[in-house]
């Protein structure tokens, strides 16, 4: 399992765990928040290797 | 033990336009939405308005915000009511008050059409934003930050996964500073995270603990990636200019 499955899974588990609609809320967009976070780490890394691997640049 | 980046909280003045607020389920769902969010004053309109206490609340604020239904493509009267009644020459822009210089002004605007119709091809042909221009200069008259608009459209055909959103999406409308930074998105929602973690309690508290501790390593890793891309794109653009 990846950290990203495992981040969302955890909050699943404690969206189901909410009472109040507005901590639901919180949980459920903390995942997509999640998924938000980790699309800008992979485009980052991806970046930093693309400029990196640039030949012109050598 | 806790660590948190949180800044010094936000206050924010909620002033809703409604003729009728009682009757209203959209601005119910609004109103319980941040209902335990101390920083918020929920504010609903209502003539005659007491001049004094109307304007100690405005200058006790961050961001001020004006929330109502669209009645044929503007607020209620209700607002314009109060904007006469409050705002002055002396208190707006007199050079001895400048009252609500450097506050924030945001719309809260709800629509029973859908946000399509409202875009230039639309068969509204005329956009939100543009509806809202009259408040946009009264900010830049008052020297006030404008943000972006929030708009709701149809409330009662949302989904129940739409409304789960809408509840985020409004409260970070309200409390999150710098709303359109990426940055400080990430950090509102680890000090939501976070204040969740002192009111829990046994196993929900570890996993909450262990949630937080995760996504703050993320945001570590994320921000020196973009401060070494950053460094990388400089070196390029010096390297570009030689």
């Amino acid at each position: 399992m990846t950290q990203i499955e495992w981040l969302i899974q955890q909050l699943k588990a404690l969206e189901a765990q909410q009472t109040l609609f507005v901590d639901r809320s919180l949980m459920r967009e903390l995942q997509r928040f999640t998924h938000e976070q980790d699309l800008r780490i992979d485009q980052a890394k991806g970046e930093i290797d693309g400029r990196m691997w640039n030949p012109s640049t050598w | 033990m806790m660590i948190t980046n949180k800044e010094a909280a936000m206050k924010t003045l909620v002033l809703i336009a409604h003729p009728n607020l009682q009757e209203s389920g959209t601005e119910e769902f609004l109103k319980t939405s941040v209902i335990n969010d101390a920083d918020v004053t929920w504010h609903p309109l209502m003539a005659p308005f007491d001049l004094v206490a109307e304007r100690r609340s405005l200058r006790a604020a961050d961001r001020i915000i004006f929330q109502f239904p669209l009645y044929w493509y503007h607020a209620p009267a209700l607002l314009a009511e109060y904007q006469e009644a409050v705002f002055d020459r002396h208190f707006i822009d007199a050079k001895e008050q400048h009252a609500l210089m450097g506050k924030e002004l945001g719309i809260v605007v709800t629509t029973g059409k859908s946000a399509r119709q409202f875009t230039s091809g639309g068969s509204e042909s005329v956009t939100i934003d543009e509806l809202m221009r009259p408040y946009q200069a009264f900010a830049a008259s008052a020297g006030m930050i404008w943000l972006p608009i929030m708009a709701i459209s149809q409330f009662q055909y949302l989904t129940e996964a739409e409304k789960l959103q809408l509840v985020t999406d409004y409260r970070r409308q309200l409390l999150q500073p710098k709303l359109t930074y990426f940055d400080s998105k990430e950090q509102w929602f680890l000090d939501q995270l976070a204040e969740k973690l002192t009111l829990a309690t046994g196993e929900q508290k570890q996993q909450l603990n262990l949630v937080l501790e995760t996504l703050r390593a993320r945001q570590m890793e994320r921000k020196e990636l973009a401060d070494t891309l950053a460094l990388i794109r400089q070196d390029e653009d010096e390297e570009w200019h030689k």
